[in-house]
């Protein structure tokens, strides 16, 4: 009996080792499946809406932080990255909603504009210039996401489809 | 007691296995949970991966559509499959995917939609059916290295020229863009003047230059009591006529008949002239038998036998007399040749007219009589109230009139083709004949004509083999009306007049010199024309639908309207007087505002679905856009 008692009793603890570390695992898991979510898709919106750009001058005022776009339909839209862990983005001229907040900022690269040599075009303080925005053919958006001990880098260069079919102007309205 | 160690060992048993067994249960449960994230992760990524290749394959639709546009301007829904997925592209000539009328008439929305497993993505561009240089109100490459300078006339909407613009000459309303920068906006890319496929308009003159049958000539047939009637007047038979000139076509079946046969006549039994056939004899004949008038009796009738049976001839009958006979005032013509000569004297009033049969009991080489038919077919009767020369005579036989000569009174050229009325296609009068009993039948084959004209007439192209109206000459169309679709296609001059009315998705392609006067081209955007010519352009008072391309030497529209595109390549290019274009204007050369009332509107142009007109489509740039 005492020996049943006893190794019952081992059964058991390691059991309720084995359920805590299981609890663990799962809840850490999902932590870090939303964390893995939750910066894939900001990183994937901002993807698709830099896809969808509708003319090079429209990156005017972008910089290692901002990313202004407007799409085919005329609709702004912008990204913000910002110290420490914030990943914005507007529609329009309305407020910003969070994308994320697991940025690393300060492990972030930003986005970087290159043109059509592939030569970094470098914003202006303000942002890019109108003439410079004129040059951008090619944008590299690069993130990296935090949680506790989870790092998530994410990098896409990105040539909008729009680029392929020339430069949009006013006498195309 | 060894029976109850025995049962209390397998209590102790029981209760190991059913805790392990839990602990299992537990720990698998733990496991499915973990193993759930990985698929639910695994799947995501499936996910984001499935909509890009969404999103490829709807561009791939896209790509279909825009080479599908591109041959013809075809707007027929595409469908496809690839890679376990489905695209369908769909176009739409108003709105964009969003139901916003679309900014131009010749922006259409290609959307396109791809499904892969449950992911959908949607895409939409926005095409044009002209090249981007059509985008500006006025684009001038400036072949001629000039600054810009106008100060008359207005350009309305954003403009380029390939120079320099001097101040207050550019656009009123828009941009003005250079490519020096001076006097305008610095373009450093501009778009290219357009590349235009010529090969169909080619195409098309070389079958013209070639074309046997320049002109589908129609005629009459009479036999019985067949007969076209004239009504009475002054421009034929009342009053005094001392000059007159009758010809006609004419193909008897039997010439040997020893019934007379009459091809024309006019007047009666006191007066009168006539033209008709007996036993081997062509004869032309006149009278006017009034003592107290000039006394010509019984009458003069001359004659050749040089006729075949059921071979087309022309013949003519010329008159010049005074108040009294005189010799050789009644002059025979066959086929274009001279062939003799009688007395004769001018006419008083005498009685109507009649084709292919007599009604007013006319005179004969051998007597009197009334009713006698013609057995054969009857084309081209022409009326002139003076004596044509043999030179005249020769050199217009074979050639279709315009209508507008000098002295013709009545012309019956029987182009209708249906109905009872032949049409008095001289354009100073209108005597038109009633037809009575004559059917309809081809003409001579006047393969030598110079000119065809059609005056006062409807032409279906439809009619046409390929709907297409071949002219190895020049082609005069007056106060008609053109229905297409289908091509008039010039090898030689256009000459296009009088209230003529050309519909739409009609080409006119012309080798020379193209004329436009007093008419209507194309009757609005989705009825438009496309006017292609080598030669002089003149478009004068008229209003023009659709897209004008001239390749001559000069271009120049007087008092008139254009809607829609013109691709100038002539080095002189003029607006006179109110000439308005609102479209676009892509020239090669600068622009002449000669009237201060002329100007260049940016505005729609026609979308020409279904047609090759020789010029590039053009995605809009910046018009790709996800939904």
């Amino acid at each position: 009996m005492i020996i049943v008692i006893v190794a019952v009793g081992i059964i058991g603890s390691m059991a309720a080792t084995m359920l805590f570390q299981g609890a663990d695992i799962f809840v850490k898991e999902t932590n870090r499946q939303g964390f893995v979510s939750e910066a894939r898709s900001a990183f994937w919106r901002l993807m698709r809406d830099t896809q969808g750009q509708s003319s090079s001058a429209d990156f005017i005022l972008s910089d290692q932080n901002s990313l202004y776009l407007k799409n085919g339909k005329g609709d702004l839209k912008d990204f913000q990255t910002g110290s420490p862990d914030q990943f914005n983005f507007r529609l329009g001229t309305g407020s910003y909603n969070s994308l994320s907040n697991s940025l690393g900022y300060s492990q972030s690269n930003g986005f970087t504009f290159y043109n059509n040599n592939f030569n970094v075009v470098s914003p202006s303080s303000g942002g890019l210039t109108a003439a410079q925005a004129k040059t951008v053919h090619l944008s590299k958006l690069d993130l990296t996401f935090i949680n506790d001990m989870d790092t998530l880098s994410l990098t896409s260069f990105v040539y909008p489809h729009n680029f392929r079919f020339g430069s949009k102007m006013s006498y195309h309205d | 007691m060894v029976k109850m160690n025995h049962k209390r060992n397998s209590e102790s048993g029981m209760i190991i296995m059913a805790s392990t067994m839990g602990i299992f249960i537990i720990l698998s449960l733990f496991a499915f949970y973990l193993a759930r994230f990985s698929i639910t992760e695994s799947r995501t990524g499936g996910y984001y991966m499935t909509d890009i290749k969404a999103r490829n394959l709807a561009m791939t639709g896209i790509e279909h559509a825009m080479q599908s546009y591109k041959a013809s301007r075809n707007i027929s829904n595409i469908s496809g499959n690839f890679n376990n997925g489905n695209y369908s592209v769909s176009f739409d000539t108003q709105n964009n995917e969003a139901g916003t009328a679309l900014p131009h008439s010749q922006y259409i929305t290609v959307k396109s939609t791809a499904t892969i497993n449950d992911v959908e993505r949607n895409l939409r561009l926005i095409l044009s059916s002209m090249p981007e240089a059509f985008c500006f109100s006025f684009y001038g490459n400036n072949s001629g290295g000039q600054t810009f300078t106008e100060s008359n006339g207005t350009i309305s909407g954003d403009m380029f020229y390939n120079g320099n613009v001097e101040s207050n000459s550019g656009t009123g309303s828009g941009t003005t863009y250079t490519s020096t920068g001076t006097g305008g906006t610095l373009l450093s890319s501009p778009p290219s003047f357009p590349t235009l496929d010529i090969t169909q308009y080619e195409a098309l003159l070389t079958s013209a230059a070639s074309a046997s049958g320049a002109y589908n000539n129609y005629a009459l047939d009479f036999n019985s009591s067949d007969y076209v009637g004239i009504g009475g007047s002054s421009d034929i038979n009342t009053g005094i006529h001392s000059q007159r000139t009758v010809e006609a076509w004419f193909r008897t079946n039997n010439k040997d008949s020893s019934t007379r046969q009459v091809i024309f006549e006019v007047g009666g039994g006191t007066r009168g002239l006539n033209i008709y056939i007996h036993s081997g004899r062509l004869y032309v004949g006149g009278w006017n038998r009034r003592s107290n008038e000039s006394n010509w009796t019984p009458g003069t009738w001359i004659y050749t036998t040089s006729i075949q049976n059921n071979q087309w001839h022309h013949v003519a009958l010329t008159l010049n007399g005074g108040s009294s006979v005189s010799a050789n005032a009644l002059k025979m013509y066959l086929d274009g040749n001279y062939m003799t000569s009688g007395n004769g004297s001018q006419l008083w009033s005498h009685n109507p007219t009649n084709i292919g049969r007599t009604r007013s009991g006319s005179r004969y080489h051998n007597g009197t009589g009334n009713g006698y038919t013609f057995n054969g077919k009857i084309d081209e009767v022409r009326i002139w109230n003076v004596e044509r020369t043999a030179s005249q005579i020769t050199a217009k036989k074979d050639t279709v009139l315009a209508g507008n000569e000098a002295d013709l009174t009545a012309y019956y050229n029987f182009q209708e083709n249906t109905g009872n009325t032949a049409n008095d296609t001289q354009t100073q009068s209108n005597n038109d004949g009633s037809i009575s009993g004559a059917s309809w039948t081809d003409g001579p084959t006047l393969s030598k004509m110079g000119s065809t004209a059609f005056t006062n007439t409807t032409i279906n192209l439809s009619s046409y083999a390929n709907s297409q109206l071949l002219a190895n000459n020049n082609l005069t169309l007056s106060g008609s009306t053109v229905n297409g679709p289908g091509y008039i296609v010039v090898n030689g001059n256009l000459n296009i007049s009088s209230n003529t009315t050309i519909n739409g998705n009609i080409f006119l392609i012309c080798s020379g010199n193209i004329t436009i006067l007093n008419c209507q081209i194309g009757t609005g955007l989705g009825a438009a024309v496309v006017i292609y010519s080598k030669g002089v352009a003149d478009y004068n008072n008229s209003t023009v639908y659709g897209l004008i391309i001239s390749k001559g030497n000069s271009l120049e529209l007087d008092g008139s309207t254009v809607y829609g595109a013109i691709l100038n390549y002539s080095s002189s290019f003029s607006l006179v007087g109110d000439s308005d274009i609102t479209g676009s204007v892509i020239s090669n050369s600068s622009v002449d505002f000669q009237g201060n009332d002329a100007s260049i509107t940016r505005g729609n142009i026609p979308t020409f679905l279904g047609l090759n007109i020789g010029l590039d489509p053009i995605v809009v740039p910046g018009s790709y856009l996800e939904y």
